[in-house]
């Protein structure tokens, strides 16, 4: 099953916005902003979108539109599961190593 | 041309059927600034390397397909023997002797029109350790198997670029090369030079226009091979689809 590597936030962040419903590339880079204060460049997100894409992670929704929206996959969702557990188990060990400064 | 359209212009012609028109669209929602012409440059760059490079290139199941997989391990093995057959016929044209790019070096021969006087003219680079012949060789040989290797052959674009980064090139090395004897000579000297047979001069410019010359010439050779090696690039690319 193909993951999500470590390194590309933007392959992340682009799940997490598409698990809310399918999103076209402007709607995805607004709402990425919003809920995680980055701001995506056009480039940084296809060259993240092309990946996802290949990897079967997203697939394209048909449309007439110039703008072609995107939704996630159900491997897309498992792999943003998985990689949002592993957040949060980091997150837990971070907050208990602060804990005890 | 629209300043967003020249930015889609700048990714390879694959991802551009797959992604133009809706990477188009969003430029135009986010409009050109300064850091979108920069993040666009570099994720064109990378979309350049990836169609060449990646591995795992492969045509996308469902609509609409994915890009053009044009850039799989075994096409890139053929570019690069590719890449060096024919940066191989480039060098031979410089290096082995009678070789016309041989005399043009050594020595070029114009004939004025409408008049029997014969000039000549001749580029001697004394630099030690270094030819003139070595700069326009291994430097081209040299963008010419990146070029080629990273799967951009058949895009005229790619020339243009290599083209351009040989001038840079040239232009440093001959800068380095300047506190070396550079000569150039003409026979018979000028009206303008004193009355010597020969009329001799130092500086770097002439040395930087044979080598130009002598790249353009190389250049020429390779555009003129890469249809034929593309044409065999994309029946390689559909046999193994």
């Amino acid at each position: 099953m193909a993951s999500i590597e470590p390194r590309t936030d933007a392959s992340f962040l682009i799940l997490a916005s598409l698990a809310s419903g399918p999103k076209h590339g402007y709607a995805m880079v607004a709402d990425i902003k919003e809920f995680s204060g980055t701001e995506l460049g056009p480039g940084t997100l296809y060259t993240a979108l092309q990946r996802l894409e290949e990897d079967g992670l997203i697939a394209p929704v048909a449309s007439a539109d110039r703008r072609r929206p995107y939704r996630i996959t159900p491997s897309g969702v498992t792999a943003l599961r998985t990689h949002a557990q592993e957040l949060r188990r980091m997150t837990g060990i971070v907050g208990r190593r602060l804990a005890l400064k | 041309m629209k300043r967003r359209t020249l930015l889609l212009w700048l990714y390879p012609r694959p991802w551009r059927e797959r992604y133009g028109d809706e990477f188009d669209a969003l430029i135009e929602d986010l409009g050109a600034s300064p850091a979108i012409w920069i993040d666009v440059f570099l994720a064109a760059l990378r979309a350049h390397f990836d169609l060449g490079t990646r591995k795992r290139a492969r045509l996308v199941a469902g609509p609409p397909g994915g890009i053009d997989p044009r850039g799989g391990a075994g096409v890139l093995v053929i570019r690069f023997i590719a890449a060096v057959l024919v940066g191989g016929i480039a060098v031979a044209l410089i290096l082995l002797p009678p070789s016309p790019v041989q005399q043009l070096i050594s020595s070029t021969t114009f004939v004025q029109p409408g008049a029997s006087q014969e000039w000549e003219i001749f580029f001697i680079a004394d630099a030690p350790g270094f030819t003139i012949n070595y700069l326009p060789t291994v430097t081209s040989l040299l963008l010419l198997v990146v070029a080629v290797t990273i799967g951009t052959l058949a895009d005229r674009r790619a020339w243009l670029a290599a083209g351009c980064a040989y001038l840079v090139g040239a232009t440093l090395w001959v800068a380095w090369l300047r506190p070396f004897a550079t000569t150039w000579a003409l026979r018979p000297s000028p009206p303008w030079a004193p009355s010597n047979d020969v009329w001799s001069t130092e500086g770097w410019l002439p040395f930087l226009l044979v080598n130009v010359l002598v790249g353009a010439f190389m250049f020429a050779v390779v555009a003129a091979a890469a249809p034929l090696i593309a044409r065999a690039v994309r029946q390689h690319a559909l046999r193994t689809n």
